[in-house]
């Protein structure tokens, strides 16, 4: 009992820090919210004993993925946005989808025919020590989907690269080699001056 | 610290039958990491061409390693699973990008897109392709999904300076990350009612009257409708098409359809069998709105490629009828309409990609004023492509429409193929008025043709196919058949 009130604390925590994510008009704002969320995240995956993910999700989503969006929003130096007019004209429209769609998520909660089967319950996950398990199945039963990730970081890759790369004519690039090689002689012109020539 | 000794694995694999089954695609993957330093490093003067010569010969290779591969059956733990319905839709899936590869050869500089990544980018969404159709996990659908999608976004956005291409990127990922949300929260509903995320174990499952799971699915179509841009799911598809470099239009309008229409008939035909009631209608509805925004919606286009947008909308309304019928002659029909399809739009396309106007690739449909002045045999081979889009009889598009709506009628969907039937002659409007532009319409600006050797024999194959195909049909009917047992 007290798990599952707990369960609900935290998700609405998450709801309600995603709703702040999208609605705060300061984009720090909206990134601390993200973080929050990821947080309460890792909490719930606590509560289904994978401690391994919980870790995870806060050393490469807090730590990395969201600090790195600060950065960004940090440099960019982006104004508060103002309201788009534009949104507001779909907004009625949305509201239904949204609710239709919610009261179907409550109907099918609330019928009785239906049996959530108790995920954490699944023998996946109640070894004690998941860590070991996690990197047992995932480079045996779950090879091929661990390899297909890897083909879709390489895109990522490529991605960026084909995106952002673009060689410019005239730039001046530094060649060490030619750095290292040039004698005295080429670059220092000793001259005499006479006594009483200079200025 | 003690391990706990039953949860190590003594057997890593479940054999070597997994790489047989798999030779193919783990071949296109080899190949892709070998371009990659090829381009870097060996193809120095002529990046693009012989990038692009590479990346042919091993799509080549792929699809003679697919056809005379012997291992049949699952592997990598259930993870894939590869019969001769996969063999014949990856071959499909092969032989548009070949031609694609093909197209693009000598036509990358004049639509300004000669970066050596477009093969590179090809061939890994194509890989992606393969996976999908071999999938037999819902995880492992997802991942190859992802996999097939992510290159096309980058490939969208090749023409960088271009603010319209880039436009269509962004447009394509927005959209299309929506869409992965959607499929995954269907996936998760369904994991958490049935326990498992194997197509084998949802299939033994056989609960039939499960609304979360019935809800997941929907979740999960309308994931897929997005990929297939079936309405109301289609907002991404016109900007799309006309924002992006009209060769890459031309990969997005036929391969990831090919797949996203193969992982819905296995998902309807093969997993979720036990609710056919529930499927059946929301099909039912996505082609019903694809085909009456399909048909309407390309009236008032002036853009060439935006009406191709919405005429494979329309397209996709008769392919998920023959769907519905829900038996073996509906998936039949389908098959057959895909593959017809893709010749008749590497047809079309072939040709607007050999016109140009003022050194720039035409883009309005006005552009095409007297062609059949200068142009007879390409006007007449246009003709022909529209009046098979249209239906008209005996040309390729009639056959594929009339299975269909066969299927449809032998399952007594009466008002479905009536229906079809009506939008099709609606949509044959916008099919004649381009015959019309070219036949009696005349234009002072000349039209210049640029047509390298490999273009004029993708046009004459596709034409011949869209031709002659009542000579070959009962051949081309047992193929498919053959390949569905």
């Amino acid at each position: 009992m007290l798990s599952t009130t707990l369960f609900y604390i935290f998700s609405i925590i998450i709801v309600l820090s995603c709703l702040g994510v999208v609605s705060s008009k300061n984009p720090v704002y909206s990134v601390l919210f993200l973080i929050l969320a990821f947080i309460n995240s890792a909490i719930l995956f606590l509560f289904l004993n994978a401690e391994f993910l919980a870790m995870l999700l806060i050393v490469v989503y807090v730590g990395a993925v969201a600090v790195l969006f600060l950065f960004v929003v940090m440099m960019l130096n982006v104004k508060n946005e103002e309201k788009n007019i534009k949104f507001q004209k779909y907004t009625p429209f949305t509201l239904l989808i949204v609710t239709v769609v919610f009261v179907e998520i409550l109907y099918i909660f609330v019928s009785d025919d239906v049996i959530l089967k108790n995920i954490s319950l699944s023998e996946n996950l109640s070894f004690k020590n998941n860590t070991i398990f996690l990197g047992n199945i995932l480079y045996t039963d779950y090879f091929l989907l661990f390899q297909i990730s890897g083909i879709i970081l390489l895109v990522a890759m490529i991605g960026a690269i084909v995106l952002t790369l673009r060689s410019r004519i005239g730039v001046r690039k530094q060649v060490i080699n030619k750095q290292i090689s040039t004698s005295k002689s080429d670059v220092i012109e000793i001259a005499k001056v006479k006594s009483g020539d200079g200025a | 610290m003690k391990i706990d000794e039953k949860i190590i694995k003594v057997n890593l694999f479940d054999g070597i039958d997994g790489f047989l089954i798999a030779v193919p695609e783990i071949f296109l993957l080899f190949s892709i990491l070998l371009l990659i330093p090829l381009n870097l490093y060996f193809f120095k003067d002529k990046e693009f061409k012989s990038s692009s010569k590479f990346s042919i010969f091993s799509i080549l290779i792929t699809l003679i390693l697919i056809l005379f591969n012997p291992h049949e059956g699952q592997g990598f733990n259930n993870l894939i699973v590869s019969t001769s319905f996969q063999k014949f839709v990856k071959s499909l899936i092969l032989v548009s990008i070949l031609l694609v590869l093909l197209i693009c050869k000598n036509k990358s500089k004049i639509e300004n897109i000669d970066y050596s990544e477009f093969n590179l980018l090809t061939l890994l969404s194509t890989c992606g392709m393969l996976f999908v159709v071999s999938s037999n996990n819902l995880m492992t659908l997802f991942l190859a999904l992802e996999l097939q999608a992510l290159p096309i976004y980058i490939l969208c956005t090749l023409r960088r300076n271009d603010i319209k291409s880039s436009e269509s990127g962004l447009k394509y990922f927005l959209l299309g990350a929506l869409s992965s949300g959607l499929l995954l929260f269907g996936i998760s509903l369904i994991y958490g009612f049935s326990g498992t995320i194997s197509f084998n174990e949802i299939l033994a499952t056989n609960i039939t009257s499960n609304i979360g799971l019935s809800f997941g699915l929907v979740f999960m179509l309308s994931g897929i409708a997005f990929k297939i841009s079936a309405a109301p799911f289609h907002m991404w598809s016109p900007d799309v098409y006309q924002g992006s470099p009209t060769p890459i239009t031309l990969l997005i309008a036929t391969a990831p359809k090919i797949t996203a229409i193969s992982v819905l008939i296995i998902l309807t035909y093969k997993v979720f069998v036990d609710f056919n009631d529930r499927w059946t209608d929301l099909i039912i509805a996505l082609s019903l709105c694809s085909m009456v925004v399909g048909s309407i919606g390309a009236i008032i286009q002036s853009n060439l490629k935006r009406l191709l947008a919405y005429s494979s909308i329309s397209h996709m309304g008769f392919i998920l009828v023959g769907l519905v019928s829900f038996s073996n002659s509906g998936i039949e029909a389908v098959l057959f309409y895909i593959t017809i399809y893709l010749f008749l739009l590497v047809g079309v396309f072939s040709i607007i990609l050999s016109l140009n106007k003022d050194g720039q690739p035409i883009e309005l449909i006005s552009d095409l004023k007297g062609l059949s002045n200068h142009y007879p045999l390409l006007s007449i081979s246009l003709l022909v492509f529209m009046f098979s889009m249209a239906g008209i009889p005996p040309l390729s598009g009639f056959f594929g429409k009339w299975l269909v709506f066969f299927a449809a009628v032998e399952k007594e969907l009466y008002f479905l193929a009536i229906l079809g039937v009506i939008f099709s002659v609606i949509s044959a409007f916008y099919y004649l008025k381009i015959v019309k532009i070219i036949y009696f319409e005349n234009s002072d600006d000349p039209l210049v043709l640029e047509q390298s050797p490999e273009l004029k024999i993708i046009i004459f194959i596709c034409l011949t196919i869209t031709c002659l195909i009542f000579l070959f049909l009962p051949f081309l009917q047992q193929l498919i058949i053959n390949h569905l047992s």
